[in-house]
């Protein structure tokens, strides 16, 4: 199929270098019905080959790749205002900021919802500036080629509805999508607190979700909170932990990188997608993480909850899963929402979580997280020899460093106090022994001592006398 | 740390427990990295005349202690529990019929005096208890005839538990396993001011009672004693309720807190003798 020039397109730009996917979008596109616009920079590994929608992009070069890839497809290259279709559903999961061309006007929504046959479904995808990724990244990043103009943020969705999802952890790069309706649910809290975690770090889920065919996204600029290639953390915050304690306060969408509206309500995880039943329940295991209540029992002091707990993890089917990755159902049971990796790592992410997260105060001055690592696996009865740990997960943010630099300063203050106690305790035994000597010496010179001594001689010689018969 | 992390064989009680071998001995008590806690008290656990290392963890009998010193800005804090709940924990009570009362005068500690009546305080015992009684004395007043004698000629049985030792001479590995024994002869535990003794007792399966003048160190301040009294009402009396001394002890004395050996172990620093 040839490529539909319709005005305002852009000779020589591409946005393919970084498209929107991500594998929690896959399935919402696979739910597109009737007719199909996709607006914007969409990967095009989220399409089969033989799809029929019609593509609408800015940039010659990318419609040029589209048109190859997709014979049956229609592509549009221009800007939005020049389309005249209608359609059944128009996909824009990378939002309207990025279909203005330098030659046109500035897109906004109303350009997608004026090409909506009656009844249609618009899926808009939209970044959150108070998101998460953007609350833990570094500022400073360059401006962007892509940002010749700063258009109005697509208002946020009306966040109370059930239908709006919740995407991490990076708009353009979602791996898991979780409804406001299942978000709002406690009962599903350590569900979406796992798989906000296991969507992990901007930048790096998608190589973790493992969606065929799809590249790893590459380690982006300090600005968008993905982690950089550089020794030190690109992000100020562990956006992952601060995602975790946004569903844990019950305010994961306000804080969502982006939101998905005009999708039909559901929840993709793992790439599979999830449906409310009827009665408003989802097919989901119910309860709270083993982290959660592990930090919670440490937040008590309540260590003996906290042994039962790690003993009850170490010594069942969960045994090896990240603590973040186990739920304790509502009837006790501990199950497992991700593979093992190890009881080492598994513990040490457990030591670092719990010293990062500043839960570690219920610990005497534990030196460093393997310290920590192991004494968590003594309070379980098991003593784990050096060498048995592998090293700490490397530091997510910043700040991490910061509490390192603080604790590493206690950690010294101690030890020279220690020293200083040594250097007390060394002079007064010098000091004992000495005396000892001396008494020694003074006792040696009597009468009864020379006497004695005479006599150990005297059964010396007779013993040597005797082995030579 | 510090030698008072031996007294009453407070080190050996807790290095059986962790299966160290060989088992230190009197002359060579094991070293711990932190200050045990050695007796049951309202402030911090620690004694207060005593210096302590920054960083070096406080390891105490109870959640109440440790909160209590970390409002007093201690912060390398652990619940370990006490000695003695160990010790019960490790030794089984034979069962053996019990009888009498074993009662704990309140003492000082060494250097410190107590000034009170002693004959007020036997006659209120006679008056009390009603089998027959042992008197236990710190060595400091069985050291001193007259005091000795005193409760002697009341009738009483009167023992001493030894030295607790200190600064790493005439170290006792089992003062407590003596004192256990003792405890478990008798069917009372009782002190004029509530304190280990009574806690160790109610634990042991003694029945607890704490009555009469409470005495009184040189110089004290009363204040604290008549805190100790207002706090722990459910100890104080001739009769009180065991259920409820019983349940006052555990929590108290950590018994409810005990640490399995590979923690205690990684926590002392003895992972290499184990």
């Amino acid at each position: 199929m040839t490529v539909q020039m319709i005005g305002g397109e852009m000779l020589l730009w591409s946005d393919m270098d970084d498209p929107v996917r991500g594998a929690a979008l896959a399935p919402l596109v696979a739910a597109a019905t009737g007719r199909v616009l996709v607006a914007g920079p969409h990967h095009p590994d989220l399409f089969g080959t033989d799809v029929t929608h019609d593509f609408l992009v800015r940039g010659v070069p990318d419609a040029t790749a589209l048109a190859g890839r997709f014979g049956s497809a229609t592509v549009w290259c221009g800007g939005p205002e020049k389309l005249t279709g209608r359609y059944d559903t128009v996909l824009a999961l990378d939002g309207v900021g990025r279909l203005s061309s330098v030659e046109g006007i500035d897109a906004d929504v109303g350009h997608l919802a004026a090409v909506l046959a009656p009844g249609g479904r618009l899926m808009l995808g939209a970044a959150n500036p108070l998101g998460v990724h953007r609350l833990a990244a570094a500022p400073g990043d360059e401006p962007a080629d892509a940002r010749w103009c700063e258009p109005d943020p697509v208002p946020a969705p009306a966040l109370g509805q059930s239908a709006v999802l919740a995407a991490f952890p990076h708009p353009t790069t979602p791996a898991v999508v979780l409804s406001a309706g299942l978000l709002a649910d406690p009962r599903y809290r350590g569900f979406a607190e796992a798989a906000v975690a296991r969507a992990g770090m901007p930048g790096m889920q998608v190589a973790r979700a493992g969606t065929p065919g799809m590249q790893v996204a590459r380690a982006g600029t300090p600005g968008d909170g993905r982690p950089g290639d550089g020794a030190a953390p690109a992000a100020v915050l562990d956006p992952v932990r601060l995602a975790v304690d946004a569903v844990r306060q019950g305010v994961a969408v306000a804080l969502a990188p982006g939101w998905i509206s005009g999708a039909p309500e559901c929840c993709v995880v793992d790439g599979r997608m999830l449906t409310p039943g009827a009665d408003g329940t989802w097919p989901v295991p119910e309860g709270r993480t083993l982290l959660d209540h592990v930090v919670a029992a440490a937040r008590r002091r309540d260590m003996p909850r906290v042994r039962t707990l790690l003993t009850r993890w170490r010594g069942g089917p969960a045994a090896g899963v990240p603590a973040g990755q186990v739920l304790i159902m509502p009837d006790d049971d501990l199950v497992a929402l991700s593979e093992p990796g190890g009881e080492g790592a598994a513990l040490m992410a457990l030591a670092a979580d719990l010293m990062r997260g500043g839960h570690a105060t219920a610990w005497p001055a534990p030196d460093g997280e393997t310290g920590l690592a192991r004494t968590l696996a003594a309070m379980t009865g098991v003593d784990l020899p050096d060498g048995a740990l592998p090293p700490p997960p490397p530091l997510a943010a910043r700040a991490d460093l910061v509490a390192q630099g603080q604790r590493l300063s206690r950690r010294v203050a101690a030890l020279e106090a220690k020293l200083a106690w040594f250097e007390n305790a060394l002079t007064d035994r010098d000091a004992a022994l000495a005396r000892a000597y001396q008494v020694n010496r003074v006792l040696a010179g009597k009468p009864v001592a020379r006497a004695g001594a005479a006599a150990v001689e005297a059964v010396r010689l007779l013993r040597r006398a005797l082995r030579r018969r | 740390m510090h030698h008072a992390n031996h007294y009453y064989g407070h080190s050996h009680v807790l290095a059986r427990h962790c299966g160290l071998d060989p088992l230190p001995t009197a002359d060579r008590p094991a070293r711990l990295h932190g200050y045990l806690q050695h007796g049951w008290n309202v402030g911090d656990g620690m004694a207060p005349d005593h210096a302590y290392v920054t960083g070096t963890p406080l390891l105490l009998w109870s959640e109440r202690t440790r909160r209590r010193a970390w409002s007093m800005g201690r912060r390398e804090t652990y619940v370990v529990g006490s000695p003695w709940a160990y010790l019960v924990a490790q030794t089984p009570d034979s069962g053996a019929p019990r009888e009498g009362t074993i009662w704990y005068p309140f003492h000082g500690w060494e250097g410190q005096h107590v000034v009170g009546d002693h004959e007020r305080l036997i006659a209120e015992i006679r008056a009390t208890e009603p089998g027959p009684v042992t008197a236990c004395l710190y060595w400091q007043e069985f050291a001193m005839r007259g005091v000795r004698r005193r409760y002697e000629r009341a009738g009483f049985r009167v023992i001493c538990h030894g030295h607790r030792g200190g600064r790493w001479r005439d170290l006792d590995p089992h003062f407590l396993d003596r004192q256990l024994a003792e405890l478990r002869r008798h069917r009372r535990v009782a002190s004029n001011r509530l304190c280990s003794a009574v806690f160790y007792g109610a634990l042991a399966g003694c029945e607890p009672a704490v009555y009469g003048d409470p005495m009184h160190l040189e110089g004290e301040d009363m204040a604290l004693a008549r805190q100790v009294r207002r706090r722990w009402p459910q100890m104080h009396g001739a009769k009180v309720d065991v259920a409820t001394a019983y349940a006052t002890a555990v929590g108290e004395l950590g018994a409810d807190r005990l640490i399995p050996p590979a923690e205690m172990r990684r926590l002392f620093g003895w992972e290499s003798t184990a």
